[in-house]
């Protein structure tokens, strides 16, 4: 208890003697270094004082490493949230970004990060619902800097703790249900406070006088903790309302550095010897300027963001703020096409301009957002996976530019189930090149690059925001390996209820197959003997006209496709490279009962979502991505869609082949509770009427 | 170039060698002014009592005075003026506090170690900086603010001209010259130049330290010394007394012959081997590698991470011969050095005394060979001039050489075609590469055309002979 607790009183002091000089609300407070130096001083001498009479009181607690209580003490979660006045706590420990920003970090948290120890805590949000939530599972070892090793230790700065402590504090705060949904206590900067509520598309209370959505809200709180976000339930319809939540962080915490480094600028502009005297007091920056790292999958999204940025930095009448508006929006705007037979979500999902290979710098100054400018000297970079790939280069190019991902602070990554449709490869590549150091040194004054980034442990203080539309295991892997944020992460994760076989209308047997695989890469291999030896002779018989054989991956596709040509099969095939023409050919032929087979892939799917008709028999080689695929391409049985001169209503079927590696596609279709039972039962064939449900 | 930090810790302990009766050789380091830490470090390397050079200068530095210090090789200057720079560092913790140059990587490596060892568990943060190696980690090492940097000229005012927000001229208090009339010699004159440009003239303190000092006195304006004490073990240029010297007077076409006899008969022992040229080193080395000798060559023409492991392969050795040019021929302190022989002969006559004062180091023994052709007795003779002694004839038995004459030819003959080959793969490489850049379509023609037309003079040479 005692990082929270001390660290809380010790800030009160000093904080009561800074509001009698604040600032003029409005207008930003200057808050030199020396300030903060004195705030500092102020807090430390105003422990003797109370330091008794707390050691009393918590003495029992002190031996308990902290983080093992989760909820303890509510009193103390009163006390310590209203305290917070925004305006007042910008740039002091109080503030978030500086108490996650300033501290070092132990090599014993390291090592701990590095060796993926962490432990679980559940938590209940409201609106968000289930939380995983994983600090590191480490406890701060007492005052290390008494240790002091030599004669020159001035590093060693007795502030330290104090900012260890209140860090832990505001991540313990805020991973709790937020109690109110302003943004009150969250040390959002003025400049963007003022437009938050004129720039948030989902307002949902015009009168009310919150700022945020309830669930805006939480997401908020928890992106403020600097924890790792995992979210996977991410609904299109929720898109604009989760990038305004994301885009009002990534903001936010690049005012805050930047107003560091201006402030720090000054004070060295002014005084030269200053920058000898205080040795390391000015370091604020990383080996090369871009700190966040937006990575989207169409231009479209890319526009959206920078519009958002506009409105929450300058306002409504942003016009003339934005450099280089005119080209951006010729090249990033475009029409939708109009909606006709599609689904809805297909028109969701590629609204706008969706090229797929593009990239974008922006830097962030005082008066002006400026588009298009060169990646060492934004702030922002936005991308797409194929637009950071095209500037990385692969490892055969002479020449691979991976620098600009060296000091990167903040990772969000939006809509990565798309990202798994267009080429998860792109994905992998960039993040296995972020924080290598860079080739050369990129215009920065090496005097004010911060310790931890000279030390190489910029991938530690790095937060990666990751949300999808579905949950997929791809993204625990993007946590696991290329994830090590010293906070910890959250996941969010829900079970799903029912599962999107609900919405099955025909009723037709649907055989759910489960084979054995000790591992996942194994699997592969597993699951195309199963399928070949197991499935697929009953499909051969010449009863089982119109089968049609969904191939979620394109990997397999190819494998089974090749397995139907060596096997001299009649088949037909649709895949994302297959040509317009050669398509029509195929739904045709195959409608027409001309040929046995249609191989069809779920990327051409996503992709075009093109009406299969005349399906009579459905096997899934694997389970879809999407869950709602599932629904649909059953949904193509119905009658309407069938020629009635091929095969009758009563010989119809569905078989699915899955094992223990599709936990999570398997919970979507059929639900996570039906999941679970699936998974442990002794029989590995469980049949759905699907219909009756 | 210290006494005896050595990698064999257990080392005898400091003896100075030197003609005269010294009292103040019974001092401690404790004596000469030196803080306690420093002492025990001092003595967890295994110096004992300070050397004499220290001895003289470690007093004067603490006071503050600028140095010169002249002393024989081998006898612990790193020493001297390393101590009183961490003194005054602990005095005064601030970083970028001084400033080391030397002429070479290596001895830029080996007085970063020596620092390291000295200082590292007070917290003194060392950084080197030489040409060879990456700009942006030796960047991000200058980002963290070291105490002491130990540099060659050229990179560090590639750093002072590339890096922002590296600058030495608030802080630096101290700079030192190690083999400094090398440093001050005209190879390094526009670096030199431009990093006294660059650091602070108020409030330094200088060192010049080696083990021959020019004399000119312009020179020694340039490195802006205020009221130098001049700090002299030795008046004269010396060799250490249990260095036994010998010359050897022989055909030019024999040398080779020489040199496989004389390692034949000293098996065992370890062998530096200077000479003139990077090819030449190549070539030797093949040679004898073509013999089963193990040898390795260290010259500039290497890219530096193989100079280092080159070093680091004799250093632990693994490899008992090295070949080196004159980049070995200062400062490198490898204490087991049995044997120097000088190939080629040094046509500095001042390099002869760094060359050979590569082995017997602090207070062992050991030997030199010269080389003399019938070419080089003028250059030969400067040298016994400058050390002020005659040298005696190495003794050998010339039939006993004649008898590796086969084998020596045949390998030297095998040396030369490997040699040739490297050569044009190398040219070879760099073809291709140009080729696949898809430019310099010329260059190729030209470049067939002149093998035809050597070809055809060839042909007509055999000719006319025949």
């Amino acid at each position: 208890m005692r990082g929270r607790g001390r660290g809380m009183k010790r800030a009160r002091p000093g904080r009561a003697g800074g509001r009698g000089g604040g600032g003029t609300p409005g207008s930003k407070p200057k808050r030199s270094k020396q300030f903060w130096a004195q705030r500092k001083t102020a807090q430390i001498t105003a422990i003797p004082g109370q330091s008794d009479a707390e050691n009393e009181s918590s003495s029992s607690d002190e031996e308990t490493p902290r983080p093992d209580e989760p909820e303890a003490e509510p009193t103390q979660t009163n006390q310590s949230e209203p305290e917070l006045d925004d305006d007042e706590a910008i740039g002091t420990p109080q503030d978030p970004f500086v108490a996650r920003i300033e501290r070092e970090i132990p090599t014993s948290l390291t090592q701990v990060i590095k060796t993926k120890r962490y432990q679980t805590q559940s938590q209940y949000f409201k609106h968000l619902g289930r939380l995983a939530v994983q600090p590191p599972q480490w406890t701060p070892q007492t005052s290390p800097h008494n240790q002091s090793p030599g004669l020159l230790s001035a590093e060693d700065d007795p502030s330290h703790e104090a900012l260890l402590q209140a860090q832990n504090r505001l991540v313990q705060a805020a991973a709790r249900q937020p109690q109110d949904r302003s943004l009150k206590g969250l040390c959002v900067k003025p400049q963007l406070k003022r437009n938050v509520a004129s720039a948030n598309p989902v307002r949902s209370d015009p009168e009310s006088q919150y700022d945020l959505s309830p669930w805006q809200s939480e997401l908020f709180h928890l992106f403020n903790s600097y924890r790792d976000v995992s979210y996977g339930e991410r609904t299109l319809a929720q898109g604009p309302s989760l990038r305004f939540a994301y885009t009002l962080h990534a903001l936010n915490h690049l005012l805050k550095a930047r107003a560091q480094i201006l402030t720090n600028n000054a004070i060295l502009a002014k005084d030269d010897q200053a920058a000898t005297q205080s040795g390391d007091g000015f370091r604020d920056q990383g080996l090369c300027r871009p700190r966040v790292l937006i990575v989207v999958p169409f231009r479209d999204s890319a526009l959206q963001i920078v519009k958002l940025m506009g409105q929450l930095l300058f306002g409504s009448d942003h016009g003339g703020k934005i450099g280089n508006r005119t080209r951006f929006e010729q090249e990033f705007d475009a029409e939708s096409p109009t909606r006709r037979n599609k689904p809805d979500d297909f028109y969701d999902t590629f609204t706008g301009n969706v090229d797929d290979e593009f990239k974008i710098g922006i830097a962030v100054t005082k008066k002006s957002l400026k588009l298009y400018t060169d990646f060492y000297a934004s702030d922002i970079i936005i991308a797409s996976p194929l637009g950071l790939r095209m500037v990385i280069g692969g490892l055969g190019d002479e020449k691979m530019d991976y620098d600009f991902l060296n000091s990167i602070e903040l990772l969000i990554m939006d809509q990565i189930d798309v990202f798994a449709m267009q080429n998860w490869e792109h994905v992998i590549h960039f993040l296995e090149h972020m924080h290598r150091q860079p080739q050369k040194s990129r215009d920065v004054d090496f005097s004010r690059i911060r310790m931890w980034s000279l030390n190489k442990l910029a991938p530690f203080y790095r937060q990666t925001l990751l949300f999808s539309q579905v949950l997929m295991p791809e993204m625990n892997t993007i946590l696991n390996k290329y994830c090590m944020n010293y906070a910890g992460r959250v996941k969010v994760s829900n079970p799903i209820v029912g599962g999107s076989i609900r919405q099955v209308v025909v009723s037709v047997p649907m055989v759910f197959h489960r084979f054995e695989s000790s591992s996942p890469v194994e699997a592969v291999e597993d699951r195309f003997n199963y399928f070949t030896n197991k499935v697929l002779p009953e499909y051969k018989k010449d009863l089982m006209y119109h089968t049609a054989i969904v191939v979620p991956s394109y990997f397999d596709y190819v494998k089974v496709r090749n397995w139907f040509k060596k096997s001299d099969l009649d088949f037909l095939e649709i895949c994302e490279y297959t040509k317009d023409g050669k398509v029509a050919k195929a739904r045709d032929l195959f409608f027409h009962s001309d040929t046995h087979f249609l191989l069809y892939t779920e990327r051409v799917h996503f992709f075009k979502r093109l009406v299969l008709k005349g399906i009579r028999h459905l096997v899934f080689f694997q389970l879809p991505q999407y869950p709602h695929f599932f629904t649909e391409l059953a949904n193509y049985m119905q009658t309407v869609y069938q020629n009635k001169k091929g095969g009758s209503d009563g010989n119809m079927s569905c078989a699915i082949v899955y094992n223990k590696y599709d936990a999570q596609r398997l919970a979507g279709v059929v639900g996570t509770e039906r999941a679970g039972h699936m998974m442990g039962a002794e029989k590995n064939v469980h049949m759905f009427i699907a219909g009756s449900n | 170039m210290s006494s005896s930090e050595s990698d064999n810790g257990n080392e005898v302990p400091e003896e100075v060698p030197s003609d005269g009766e010294d009292n103040k050789v019974t001092k401690t380091f404790h004596d000469l002014g030196l803080v306690d830490a420093l002492c025990e470090n001092c003595e967890k390397l295994g110096w004992k009592k300070p050397s004499k050079i220290q001895a003289e200068a470690i007093p004067l530095a603490l006071e503050g005075r600028d140095i010169i210090g002249l002393a024989e090789t081998g006898s612990g200057k790193t020493g001297a003026f390393a101590l009183p720079i961490l003194q005054a560092l602990l005095e005064t913790p601030t970083r970028l506090f001084a400033l080391i140059l030397t002429p070479t990587r290596e001895l830029a490596y080996q007085i970063g170690e020596q620092f390291d060892k000295l200082g590292g568990s007070l917290g003194v943060k060392t950084c080197v900086l030489v040409g060879g190696m990456d700009m942006v980690e030796q960047s991000v090492l200058l980002g963290k603010m070291p105490h002491i940097i130990v540099a060659t000229p050229g990179r560090l005012m590639d750093h002072l001209q590339n890096t922002k927000g590296f600058t030495l001229k608030r802080s630096l208090k101290y700079l030192v010259m190690d083999e400094a009339d090398r440093i001050l010699n005209m190879d390094f004159e526009k670096e030199v130049n431009q990093i006294l440009a660059n650091i602070p003239r108020e409030g330094r303190r200088n060192m010049l330290f080696s083990a021959t000092m020019t004399k000119k006195v312009v020179k020694l304006q340039r490195a802006s010394l205020s009221d130098p004490v001049k700090v002299e073990v030795n008046s004269k240029y010396q060799t250490v007394d249990k260095l036994h010297q010998y010359y050897l007077f022989i055909p030019l076409k024999f040398k080779e012959l020489y040199l496989v006899h004389i390692i034949n008969e000293m098996q065992g022992n370890s062998f530096i081997i200077f000479c003139s040229t990077c090819n030449g080193t190549l070539k030797l080395a093949l040679m004898l590698r073509n013999l089963g000798m193990a040898a390795i060559p260290l010259n500039g023409h290497m890219s530096q991470n193989k100079r280092l492991g080159a070093l680091n392969k004799f250093k632990s050795k693994s490899r008992s011969i090295l070949i080196a040019t004159d980049v070995a021929s200062r400062g490198l302190d490898i204490p087991h050095v049995d044997v120097v022989i000088n190939f080629d002969i040094p046509t500095h006559s001042k390099d002869y005394i760094h060359r050979v004062g590569r082995t017997a180091r602090a207070g062992r023994s050991g030997k030199a060979i010269t080389f003399v052709s019938q070419y080089d007795v003028e250059l030969y003779q400067r040298i016994e001039q400058l050390i002020g002694k005659k040298l005696p004839k190495f003794q050998t038995e010339e039939n006993e050489v004649m008898t590796f004459q086969d084998r020596v030819n045949e390998a030297t003959r095998m040396a030369k075609m490997e040699l040739k080959d490297m050569e044009e793969r190398k040219k070879g490489g760099k073809r291709r590469k140009r080729g696949e850049a898809g430019d310099d379509f010329d260059d190729s023609e030209q470049f067939i055309g002149v093998r035809k037309r050597v070809k055809g003079g060839g042909d007509g040479n055999r000719k006319k002979r025949r």
